[in-house]
């Protein structure tokens, strides 16, 4: 499935960058319209733009979805999810994609209703 | 009418062009300093290896949910805690300066044997160095 996203941050030192996904990103940002979530996104994403190790307690890998990573958020006792496609590119680029939310996440695993919802993204092909 | 991908896009774009003009230069010296804890947070969290936070905040005596606070940028990382999980996790950090476009990693971690607390077990060896070795003791004393 063709998609379309823009870069959101690159970084300074490493061949990486944070997007957001067109078709579902106006979603994304209303919700990190709120100055403290979007504080709080921003240190995350300055963390896997320049950390060695890019993943953290806050941004990790799915196993179970091939090419899949979540960003979790926690601010004001919030538990809500940025769905991600990692996306690698010939000339060493790598580049997260942000593309599904879920604002409010009521467990800490990925339930069947989650699946289903993030399955998709798996077939995600970006054009960067 | 729901709008069209262009509108979209464009819309986005705002969105994200505004954000980034927004930030002031005490934004920009925030996430600087956040980035230089988020440095040494991953090199712990990297060094510390299986161990559960409840067990490394025991070693340094503070609570499990104070870490949490700090491993996720809520607060800040002292350099006092720095030094208490350096002798907890048994690492010594090397720190590098280097200038703004090269791309290296800038603080780095690697473990020790032990920590010396005593200094009757420093050697001296040449050059005016000090070598901290209990099990070599009298093959270094022979090169001082």
């Amino acid at each position: 499935m063709r998609r379309e996203c823009i870069i959101y941050k690159s970084s300074d030192i490493y061949p990486r960058h944070v997007c957001i996904d067109v078709e579902d990103g106006l979603d994304i940002v209303s919700f990190l319209e709120d100055p403290k979530i979007r504080k709080k996104f921003d240190y995350i994403v300055n963390r896997i733009l320049t950390q060695n190790f890019i993943y953290y307690e806050e941004y990790e890998q799915i196993k179970t979805f091939k090419g899949l990573s979540e960003i979790r958020l926690f601010p004001n006792g919030m538990n809500a999810r940025i769905y991600c496609k990692e996306v690698s590119t010939n000339n060493g680029n790598f580049y997260v994609v942000a593309a599904k939310l879920i604002p409010k996440k009521s467990s800490q695993k990925i339930n069947k209703e989650i699946g289903q919802f993030i399955k998709p993204l798996e077939n995600y092909e970006y054009d960067i | 009418m729901s709008m069209t991908f262009e509108d979209k896009k464009l819309q986005l774009q705002a969105k994200l062009q505004k954000w980034h003009t927004v930030k002031t230069d005490e934004d920009l010296l925030k996430e600087d300093e956040f980035i230089l804890m988020a440095n040494y947070l991953s090199e712990i969290e990297r060094m510390g290896g299986e161990m559960k936070r409840n067990v490394l905040a025991k070693k340094i005596g503070t609570s499990a949910s104070y870490l949490t606070q700090v491993f996720r940028g809520d607060k800040p990382l002292n350099f006092y805690t720095i030094a208490k999980l350096q002798r907890a996790l048994k690492v010594r950090f090397s720190v590098t300066a280097i200038p703004n476009n090269q791309s290296v990693m800038l603080i780095n971690a690697k473990k020790i044997d032990f920590t010396p607390t005593d200094i009757s077990n420093l050697y001296s060896i040449k050059g005016g160095a000090f070598r901290y070795d209990n099990q070599k003791k009298q093959q270094i004393s022979n090169v001082s």
